[in-house]
């Protein structure tokens, strides 16, 4: 799939020259352009603020056809991202029904961090943190920024 | 071996009187052997001075009959005790059979001890023993002792370790001495229950000179499970054993709790990087291993069983992703994809510009380059817009399907592309824009997906 890579090439390049708020990019490994290290600053106006989450793009070989998936390595307390191994971030444009090939990883980036900053509880993953979230905003905000100051700040 | 056990404790001439722990009959060691004649059970006890087994046994299990006090019991050995001779007189009983297995006690951590005989043919002589042996190697010179003590070491050797930790006094500490580990009796004991339980491993090169000896093996203790390497040892017994707190021992080789390993397993199955997680090393379990400790451990989930609605929404989304797709839209007619018209990019369809983008491979696209239209007006590479469509009849930009009605399109394309900022002279045909959209599906997406395309479809 010699054009995706070529399209990867080009989003990589469009993605570091003029990275998107608070996000910056850079390959896990310099010989593999379908794994990317993602630094996501925590937004201001949320739970997360002050925090650094690092997150793994990584793109299907078959990109653009084929969405990427989005996971967060620093632990994360949110409705949309897996509690576990994993930290699977829920984006409704990544699902293969909701993908196209026209969308882009800046835009990718771009939405995981307005989750961030706006939970989607009706689409969580984790449904007990997305009750809390609907629940007791404090308890959730409360607890959301215990992680970050536990795990998202070197 | 039961008679050494107990040996020291039979004054000369004393007959021996057994008893059946099923039957609790009771009679003559040296006229019935050791199986009871009422009941030919095997589960059967020599009695002894300081033991009464029918009295124990109506309060409950036999105190460990033969393995307690054995320390100061080596003073009064009696000094013409044969060891061996019961061995050819319980064989003579037996009807020259070789061998008898035999119930011979209870360890201190709940196990039994099932011990089976070996009879050679009457010859003491090891060389001529027609007999398999566990190895062939000459026994080691006999350490020296001090004490009058006709037991031989060897056979020292072995009550050790079938009992293991447990045995205390002389001998124990020979074989401390003798061994250059710093393990414990229990850690040692487990390690012997490791070699397939065949008994002690000692037995080949410490074996008896009669042409008697014995395979022990332990029951009901279960294998401590050992994993990866041996970086997680569990013993459960490992606390129960007794020490002798009179004498200095090596420490207790400090035992990982369950839920130490436990964890460990879990730190295991973290994929590297995580921070505060160690990376899998090349030891690491096997896939399959993994996949199973870990089913066992999600919470809520249980084989096939789920508990919570987290567990349920998660086995879900694993079903969704594993098929591909999901409910994506179908692939498009292959006719119609032929059917779409091609024409040569002009300035109007590149905003005005000399070049655009195809917003598939992100190629440019320059006036006069031949593109292929889709219904919706979108313009592509044909060769990117048909890769596409060929597995989703949607426009890559605005979802829009590009047979009009019926068809493959007849679930999609979804409504929610209809919202589409720039979809420039897209034909929102009544047919699209009344597709029934499926809300359990369509929540996923929600305003922010929606949102999303929004933002997509303006900013590229």
């Amino acid at each position: 799939m010699a054009g995706g890579q070529k399209r990867i090439g080009k989003e990589l390049a469009e993605v570091t020259k003029d990275p998107p708020e608070g996000i910056t990019v850079s390959l896990v490994s310099e010989a593999d352009i379908y794994n990317w290290d993602i630094q996501l600053e925590g937004p201001e106006d949320s739970p997360y603020a002050g925090g650094t989450f690092k997150l793994l793009l990584a793109l299907p070989t078959d990109y653009p056809f084929k969405p990427p998936t989005l996971n967060f390595k620093t632990k994360v307390y949110h409705p949309n991202v897996s509690n576990d191994d994993k930290g699977s971030m829920c984006l409704g444009m990544l699902r293969s029904e909701e993908w196209k090939p026209s969308s882009k990883i800046s835009g990718v980036l771009r939405t995981a961090r307005n989750l961030l900053i706006e939970p989607n509880p009706d689409d969580a993953v984790e449904t007990q943190i997305a009750e809390q979230y609907k629940s007791s905003r404090k308890d959730f905000d409360k607890i959301a920024r215990d992680w970050t100051k536990k795990y998202a700040k070197a | 071996m039961a008679d050494l056990l107990r040996g020291p404790q039979v004054r000369p001439g004393q007959r021996e009187m057994a008893f059946c722990h099923e039957c609790r009959d009771e009679w003559y060691t040296n006229e019935h052997g050791l199986i009871c004649p009422e009941c030919h059970s095997e589960f059967t006890e020599i009695m002894e001075d300081n033991n009464d087994p029918p009295g124990a046994a109506a309060h409950g299990p036999p105190p460990f009959p033969h393995y307690h006090d054995h320390d100061h019991d080596h003073d009064h050995h009696d000094h013409d005790h044969d060891p061996y001779a019961r061995y050819e007189s319980m064989r003579a009983e037996r009807g020259g059979r070789n061998t008898l297995d035999y119930t011979s006690g209870l360890l201190p951590d709940g196990r039994f001890v099932r011990t089976r005989l070996f009879f050679g043919p009457g010859d003491r002589h090891p060389s001529t023993s027609p007999y398999p042996r566990h190895q062939e190697q000459p026994p080691p010179p006999i350490p020296e002792r001090n004490g009058p003590s006709e037991t031989p070491p060897e056979l020292m050797q072995i009550l050790q370790n079938i009992v293991g930790g447990g045995f205390g006094g002389e001998g124990f500490r020979q074989r401390r001495s003798s061994s250059s580990r710093s393990g414990d009796g229990a850690a040692d004991r487990s390690r012997n229950d490791d070699m397939g339980n065949i008994g002690p491993p000692h037995l080949g090169r410490h074996r008896p000179r009669a042409e008697a000896y014995e395979i022990t093996m332990a029951f009901g203790g279960g294998e401590p499970p050992r994993l990866g390497n041996g970086r997680f040892v569990h013993s459960p017994n490992a606390r129960l054993s007794p020490r002798d707190a009179n004498q200095a021992q090596p420490t207790i080789e400090p035992v990982d709790a369950l839920s130490t390993l436990i964890g460990g397993l879990l730190q295991q199955m973290h994929p590297p990087g995580i921070p505060g997680h160690r990376s899998p090393g090349p030891d690491e379990l096997s896939g399959a291993f993994t996949a199973m400790v870990a089913s066992f451990l999600t919470p809520g989930v249980a084989g096939d069983a789920v508990y919570t609605q987290e567990a349920l929404d998660r086995v879900m989304s694993q079903l969704m992703e594993q098929h591909t797709g999901g409910n994506a839209p179908g692939p498009a007619p292959e006719e119609a994809i032929a059917a779409l018209p091609k024409k040569k990019a002009d300035r109007s369809m590149l905003d005005g510009k000399d070049e655009g983008d195809c917003s598939v491979c992100m190629d440019s696209v320059s006036v006069g380059s031949e593109v292929t239209n889709l219904p919706c007006g979108h313009w592509f590479h044909e060769h990117c817009v048909s890769m596409w469509l060929r597995e989703h009849n949607t426009c890559p930009i605005c979802r829009k399907g590009i047979t009009p009605n019926g068809e493959e399109a007849r679930q999609q394309p979804r409504p929610s592309g209809a919202t589409s900022g720039t979809a420039s002279g897209a034909s929102t045909s009544p047919s699209d824009r009344s597709a029934p959209r499926n809300e359990s599906e369509g929540s996923g997406g929600g305003s922010l997906g929606g949102r999303v395309r929004q933002w997509f479809s303006s900013g590229s």
